[in-house]
This record gives structure tokens, C-alpha cells and sequence, in this order.
């Protein structure tokens, strides 16, 4: 008897300690919470109207949106010159939070050869680009082909280079484990746009490649207009 | 030894003793089963509040990463476990009230990085949780244990409990670091095994290129890890099981996750040869990623036999000096 009453004040004491050690925060801090609800974003863009069919003398490849995880929306194209020696994947990610495409290829153990900021002037605007240059380790291309990619951030009020995060050394941090509510509520409606771009070099030598793919990139970035972008950051 | 409160004449005992001490300011005492269904209901309430945001991301991993996806396993082999530890033990209830600080610390612990952040270290490599969610749901499952059940009862579950630190058992920073290095290792050992067998092979780094048009790149899929892992997660199990000992139970979970990661390598070795054959012989050329398949589950299921049968015939070679 005295065990068992002894059990009941425990479960007293548990109950208590439940509902204001745990309780207690998840209603006060897990308020904008809220499971993901998996292809119903408000913002489900058209790629169609993101991408022409054309840019200079790249044709549309594919077009493709798709949901990824926590609301993010990916919507790309391929496009490919006549001679399919120049390919050029882009991508436009919603509710990604600030993001970095280039980011992801270094994550996953791609070797960054050099990176800067440069300046670009597309259809209707003029843009500060985050370019890297990757080894390319594709079966495809390896060795022999020069990958670029250039990325942006783009807002209601214009587009800009977000810099890729390097680390020199361990730095302690406190992260923010809450990305629904981080994308929700602290940061403004933006999309992250990103171009690979892949070219086959014919000279042998890599430097002089990668001068002329990044002119190529210059000129296909040219002919690409990223008003549509600023205004699907602006209605998201 | 005192026997457990369940058994009849003590419940008679108890009974009596209550109709003696009967008092309107006393807590009405729970019998066996409410109690335990309350401490399951309020502890896994708790549970969800605590980590309720942490979930839909614990689901992916475990859904999208091939590598984390053996995590799943982890909650529904914790409980068998625990279950086949308890059963047919008695124990005298009554735990301890550290239990319930050390439930409390994990709570407020869990609460704090939902206000200010998750403590991580930021590197080249990656990110290292500091706080996993493996790791809060150990300390809270031990509070729990140890609030009600008492030492005795969280020393025959301790194993099972620590497994609960393997719901994300490939930690991004940790593959990272090995990944590459891993993959070099497997192309390395496929290019020498297609020179040791003749096979002209145009390669260079993680590709190896048979023909322009047919090759194989060493993913990170192809390095042994996933192998290795759920080897690893299987030798802890079974060793557990089998109750080997303790020295003998780590030598075998180190062999496990050897011998998965050799058998990977077998395995690349096998595709090499079947690349080999598809070169003169079209139709198989195009079913390359099936054969890969096939081949690895072909392994990987004969190394786990051979595993299994390990703490078997240890148990069995045990007996036979006792019986004789």
C-alpha cells in the first residue's frame, strides 16, 4: 500500500514536471509550428513562366517542379545549345530559406576550385553573381569539361549574390532548429536561383576553359530575365 | 529476497494495511496496470511536446537517406527489447527521484534550445550536433525507467535504452568526414582488381569507364557504409541477445562491420567482372544497376547468415563443457 501510494505521488510529480518543463514550452515556443503539409504551398509557380522555351541559342531541354522537403518548392530547366556541348540546369527554390545552391555540391564532397562575386548583366537588369567553379566528377564530362555555378537571391526589389559560407576552422553555435517558423516568420519573401553551368572545353587547357565558359555563362545570363523571379519572391 | 508486490498475499497484506491506515488527505493508490498505462500515457505526451518539431525531420531522414533509413528500426526494436529484458523478472517497485531531475533536466535542456538554438560546432566538414535527438530521448527514457522502475529495472534495459541514440545512426557530420575517403577506397579496389583481371579501363578518380558509353561511378551508395552500418546495428542486437560476453560481444560487432565493408568491396570486384561480360554481351549492358542490386543483396544476405550463425554456435560450444 504504501508502495503504491508512494508509485501515485511519483506519477503526481511526473505529471508536473511534464507539463511545465515540456507542456508549458511547446504551447509558448512551438506556436508556429506546424507539420508540413506536403504539396499544398500557397506558391506552386508555373515553370512555363519562369523559363521561355528559349535563351540566345540554348533550347529548352525539360522543365520541372517538384515539392521537397518542408514546403520547399524546386522549379528548374535544362536547356542545351545545338551542339549539346553546353549544358545549363537552372534552379529556382522557394521557401528554402536563404540558400546557396552551390552549397549543396560542396556538402556532398565536390572539389571547389575557385569562387567570386561577378557582376552580370541579364535581360533586365544588372545582377552580382556568386560564381564557383567545381572539378567536374560526372561520367559524362570528367576532366574534360569546365562547371560553373552561379547563384542569386532574389527579392521584390532586386537580385543579389548571397556568399557561399566557408569555414576556416570549429566555430560553436547555437542553430536555430525551427525551419518552418524560421522561413515562416523571420525572414522576407525570396526565392534562391541558381544556374549550373557545364561546357565542354576544346582548348586542354583548364584556365583558359573556364575564361570561356564564364563568358559563355555571361552570355547566356544575357538573355535571361529575372523579373519573373522578383515577382514570385514579391507574392511569396 | 522480498517478493514483488503483485503477488497475491502481499496484495492481501496491502489491502489490510490500507483499511488500518485509511485517511481523507492520503493519495488514492494505483494498482499495476493504471499506473503503468498513466506513466505511459503522461510520458509519451510529454515526449511528443518535447520533440514534436524535431519529428517531421527524424521522418525524412528515415524515409529520404538510405544510410538513416535503418534508424526506423531503432524505436520498435528498443521496445521488444526492453520487453524480453523485463519479462518473467520481478523486482520490488519503487524507483528513485533522480529519475524524475533527470526527466526534468532533459525537458528544460529540450526547452532551452527551442528558445535560443541547438548547440552545434560549425566546420568545413559540417555540422556536429552537440544535442542529438538521440541523445534527449536517452536521458528522458532513463528518467522515466528510473522514476518508477528503479535501478534494478534500468540495468537489464540498459542496452536497449542506449540504442535509442541510434534513431539517427549516420550523423551527416560523421559520414561526411569518412565518405570520400571510403569512395576513393572502393574505386581504388575496383580499378585494381579490372587491371589484376586484364580489363582495359579508361578511369580517373571515383569513375571507372569500361567503354565511352558503359561505366560505373563509386557513389557514395557504393563506399560500405550502409552495410557496415546496419551489420553493426545487427551484431549489437544479436550479441545482446544471445547475451555474449562483453569482450567477445565487441569483437563481434567490430567483425560485423569489417566483414560488411569487405564484402562491399567483394562486391564492387563482382561488378567489375559482370561490367566485363557486358562488354561483349549487349542485353546486359543495360541492366548494370539491376546486377549491382542483385549482387549486393546477394552478399549482404550470405555475410548476414554467417553472422547470425556466430552467437549460436558460441552459445551451443558454451554448453557443451557445462552439460559435460
Amino acid at each position: 500500500m504504501e508502495q503504491a501510494q508512494k508509485d501515485t505521488r511519483k506519477l503526481v510529480a511526473f505529471g508536473a514536471v511534464v507539463l511545465l518543463c515540456a507542456g508549458a514550452p511547446h504551447f509558448l515556443l512551438d506556436r508556429g509550428f506546424s507539420w508540413p503539409q506536403y504539396g499544398t504551398s500557397t506558391a506552386h509557380p508555373a515553370p512555363g513562366n519562369l523559363y521561355p522555351s528559349s535563351i540566345g541559342e540554348f533550347q529548352l531541354v525539360n522543365r520541372w517542379q517538384r515539392d521537397l522537403v518542408r514546403n520547399v518548392v524546386e522549379v528548374g530547366a535544362t536547356y542545351r545549345d545545338a551542339t549539346s556541348t553546353r549544358t545549363a540546369q537552372f534552379d529556382t527554390q522557394l521557401n528554402a530559406g536563404f540558400h546557396n545552391g552551390a552549397e549543396c555540391y560542396i556538402a556532398r564532397g565536390m572539389q571547389l576550385e575557385w569562387r567570386r562575386a561577378e557582376l552580370m548583366t541579364t535581360a533586365d537588369s544588372t545582377v552580382t553573381f556568386e560564381i564557383i567553379s567545381i572539378v567536374d566528377e560526372s561520367i559524362s564530362g570528367a576532366g574534360r569539361s569546365s562547371v560553373l555555378i552561379a547563384s542569386a537571391e532574389c527579392m521584390r526589389d532586386g537580385c543579389k549574390a548571397r556568399p557561399l559560407k566557408i569555414r576556416t576552422g570549429p566555430e560553436l553555435a547555437l542553430l536555430n532548429s525551427h525551419p518552418v517558423k524560421a522561413n515562416a516568420s523571420d525572414q522576407p519573401g525570396h526565392v534562391s536561383f541558381s544556374i549550373i553551368f557545364q561546357t565542354s572545353g576544346n582548348s586542354g587547357n583548364n584556365k583558359q576553359d573556364e575564361e570561356e565558359a564564364l563568358m559563355e555563362l555571361r552570355k547566356l545570363v544575357a538573355g535571361f530575365s529575372l523579373g519573373p523571379l522578383r515577382q514570385l519572391a514579391a507574392d511569396n | 529476497m522480498s517478493a514483488p508486490v503483485t503477488i497475491p498475499n502481499q496484495s492481501i497484506e496491502a489491502t489490510s494495511v490500507r483499511d488500518k491506515n485509511s485517511s481523507a488527505k492520503r493519495i488514492p493508490a494505483l494498482s499495476r496496470w493504471p499506473l503503468f498505462c498513466a506513466v505511459f500515457l503522461i510520458a509519451s505526451l510529454g515526449l511528443w511536446w518535447a520533440i514534436a518539431p524535431q519529428l517531421p525531420e527524424l521522418w525524412e531522414l528515415w524515409m529520404g537517406n538510405g544510410l538513416a533509413s535503418m534508424g526506423i528500426l531503432v524505436p520498435p526494436a528498443v521496445t521488444i527489447l526492453i520487453v524480453l529484458a523485463w519479462r518473467g523478472e520481478r523486482w520490488k517497485t519503487g524507483g528513485t527521484w533522480w529519475g524524475l531531475a533527470l526527466c526534468a533536466f532533459t525537458l528544460l535542456l529540450i526547452a532551452f534550445m527551442k528558445r535560443y538554438g541547438t548547440p552545434v560546432i560549425l566546420s568545413e566538414t559540417g555540422t556536429l550536433h552537440l544535442v542529438p535527438v538521440g541523445l534527449v530521448v536517452f536521458f528522458y527514457v532513463s528518467g522515466v525507467v528510473l522514476l518508477f522502475a528503479g535501478f534494478k529495472a534500468y540495468r537489464l534495459a540498459f542496452f536497449p535504452i542506449t540504442l535509442l541514440l541510434l534513431v539517427n545512426p549516420a550523423p551527416k557530420f560523421f559520414i561526411s568526414a569518412i565518405d570520400i575517403p571510403l569512395q576513393y577506397v572502393g574505386a581504388h579496389t575496383a580499378r585494381s582488381f579490372a587491371q589484376l583481371i586484364g580489363v582495359p579501363l579508361a578511369s580517373d578518380n571515383l569513375r571507372l569507364m569500361f567503354s565511352p558509353a558503359l561505366g560505373m561511378f563509386i557513389a557514395p551508395g557504393c563506399n560500405g557504409l550502409r552495410g557496415a552500418l546496419a551489420m553493426g546495428f545487427l551484431t549489437l542486437v544479436l550479441g545482446y541477445f544471445y547475451r555474449l560476453p562483453l569482450w567477445f560481444r565487441s569483437v563481434y560487432f567490430l567483425s560485423g562491420v569489417l566483414l560488411a565493408y569487405l564484402l562491399n568491396l567483394v562486391r564492387l570486384c563482382g561488378l567489375v567482372l559482370c561490367y566485363r561480360v557486358a562488354l561483349g554481351f549487349e542485353p546486359l549492358a543495360r541492366h548494370m544497376e539491376a546486377a549491382d542490386y542483385v549482387l549486393g543483396s546477394l552478399i549482404f544476405f550470405t555475410g548476414a547468415i554467417f553472422v547470425v550463425a556466430v552467437p549460436r554456435k558460441w552459445n551451443k560450444l558454451k554448453k557443451i563443457p557445462a552439460n559435460s
